[in-house]
């Protein structure tokens, strides 16, 4: 970390990360003098690294307060129940899912999303659910269209506009803007600047695509730089070369509720499909490469498997409502 | 009346005087379709431009403020549900106790906001994490006593408490940097 990018001395993502690893250290009963000061040497290194450390001890002070009113079991016992509520509500059985498939099946179907970037998108500034999906209107006029499980930050300041998609897709609108600011996407794969425009940002775990639908953006990476022109769609990461190919229209249909299924396999729309469902929705390698053709409802899985059950030679298995595979008719 | 406030859109107090009177009543509104009591959207409302004094905004439209109080808005809205969630919780788990158990209402103020802000930090951590931080931390347990009881060996108890305290601290720097503004 550099002073330059960090006046303020906050510690970054990072730093927190170190902070807390040397407490899970700390705690040990494996530290010895060595680590003490190594430990010493690392606080003393940056201004950053004490404001963590310091964070550490206030949440530590809070453990202390319940210790000291003798109620750690009447708050350990609270504090499990309020998770227990929440997690009940939210995501026990998005999380029973999650363990069986990655535990096994070579089915397409579930992402793992990591813990951090889990956390970041809980707290972000808009955010949609499984199947959610939202119209947002900045201060400048702009739109944002975020569909299924996404999250955004959006920092405006005198000189910029600023977008930090954390997680998942957004098709943006640019308005003008009267204090000519730049407007800037970041992903985790890199910066994307728009050029007076409308267009599309989704972010997987492995990769970023940015579709340009009017005007133009142009994308830096760690690596790469390239200005998209309209009809134009960019595949990147931040190591390898970036993959240019002709920007899909039907990529934006979603903000009507449908996916537009052209030259695209079944294994692709399934994919695409269980972005907004919860549950597992999988299809099996005999018939992923099925060729699919249609408009497909996002919000009514039903529909849409009666509608390939009927135009291609699959059948369903469906285990409950939450567990659907697609395997080739008998 | 957004036009007589447009002049004067950078961050003076007269600037925020303006939008409290533009948009107050609006903001009741809105808060008290949400939690049907007009006291508390009252209390709400006020707490929202309580914010806005604390850590100003630029605003480039009547849309963009409206956009940005009933953000901050929702947030304190769900702020109270689960402030009541915790209390309740609370008082279930002293309920199911055999001993009834005296606080001052000091006391009882303190433990409640020391479980919502531990609350805060803790509740989306998966299930096995929060439980051995909770085992280290309120219960002192060693990392190998809780490795026994959880079925995990010892560096796995370890990456959770790493886990578990990097969240808490992205809750705890928020927490802080947002009280910086004030």
């Amino acid at each position: 970390m550099t002073p330059s990018n960090n006046e303020n001395n906050l510690p970054d993502f990072g730093i927190l990360e170190q902070a807390a690893s040397w407490f899970a250290h700390m705690q040990s009963n494996e530290v010895t003098d060595d680590d003490h000061q190594r430990f010493q040497a690392w606080l003393a290194e940056a201004k950053a690294h004490q404001y963590a450390w310091h964070y550490v001890e206030k949440v530590s002070q809070r453990f202390s307060v319940l210790h000291q009113e003798k109620q750690a079991d009447n708050a350990s016992n609270t504090l499990t129940q309020l998770q227990q509520k929440t997690q009940a509500r939210r995501s026990v059985i998005r999380s029973i899912l999650l363990a069986a498939v990655v535990g096994g099946t070579g089915l397409i179907g579930w992402q793992y999303t990591p813990l951090p970037l889990m956390a970041r998108a809980w707290r972000a500034d808009y955010r949609t659910g499984i199947g959610e999906q939202k119209e947002v209107v900045l201060a400048d006029g702009s739109h944002i269209w975020l569909n299924t499980e996404t999250a955004i930050n959006i920092d405006y300041n005198k000189q910029q506009r600023h977008i930090m998609l954390i997680q998942g897709e957004i098709l943006i609108n640019t308005a003008q803007d009267r204090h000519q600011r730049t407007f800037l996407v970041s992903s985790q794969h890199g910066v994307m600047q728009a050029l007076g425009t409308r267009f599309s940002v989704y972010q997987s775990t492995q990769k970023t695509r940015l579709a340009v639908y009017e005007g133009r953006v142009a994308v830096n990476t760690k690596t790469q730089q390239h200005t998209l022109t309209a009809g134009k769609q960019v595949i990147f990461n931040d190591t390898d070369e970036l993959q240019l190919s002709t920007a899909n229209i039907q990529h934006s249909a979603w903000i009507k509720g449908v996916i537009v299924a052209d030259q695209m396999t079944l294994g692709e729309l399934i994919n695409e499909l269980s972005r907004y469902h919860y549950g597992y929705l999988g299809v099996s390698p005999e018939v992923s490469a099925l060729p699919v053709v249609g408009s497909f409802p996002t919000n009514d899985q039903e529909r849409v498997l009666s509608m390939l059950t009927a135009s291609l030679p699959v059948k369903i298995r469906s285990i409950s409502p939450w567990w659907v595979s697609i395997l080739p008719a008998d | 009346m957004w036009a007589a406030c447009e002049k004067s859109m950078n961050q003076t107090n007269s600037s925020i005087d303006c939008l409290y009177v533009d948009n107050l009543s609006w903001l009741r509104q809105l808060i008290y379709r949400r939690m049907g009591c007009s006291e508390l959207a009252a209390d709400l409302a006020q707490d929202t431009f309580v914010r806005l004094l604390r850590k100003p905004q630029e605003f480039d439209s009547q849309e963009g403020v409206r956009a940005w109080l009933s953000r901050v808005a929702q947030g304190l809205c769900v702020d109270h549900w689960r402030r009541q969630e915790v209390e309740r919780t609370w008082l279930e788990t002293l309920a199911s106790q055999p001993e009834e158990l005296v606080l001052s209402s000091e006391q009882q103020a303190i433990l409640l906001e020391t479980l919502y802000e531990l609350d805060s930090m803790l509740n989306r951590l998966p299930e096995k994490i929060m439980r051995s931080f909770l085992l280290s931390q309120l219960h002192g347990k060693t990392y190998r006593e809780i490795a026994t009881e959880m079925g995990v060996s010892e560096r796995t108890v370890k990456n959770y408490m790493a886990q578990a305290m990097t969240h808490c601290l992205e809750v705890q720097m928020e927490l802080e940097t947002s009280q910086w503004f004030q």
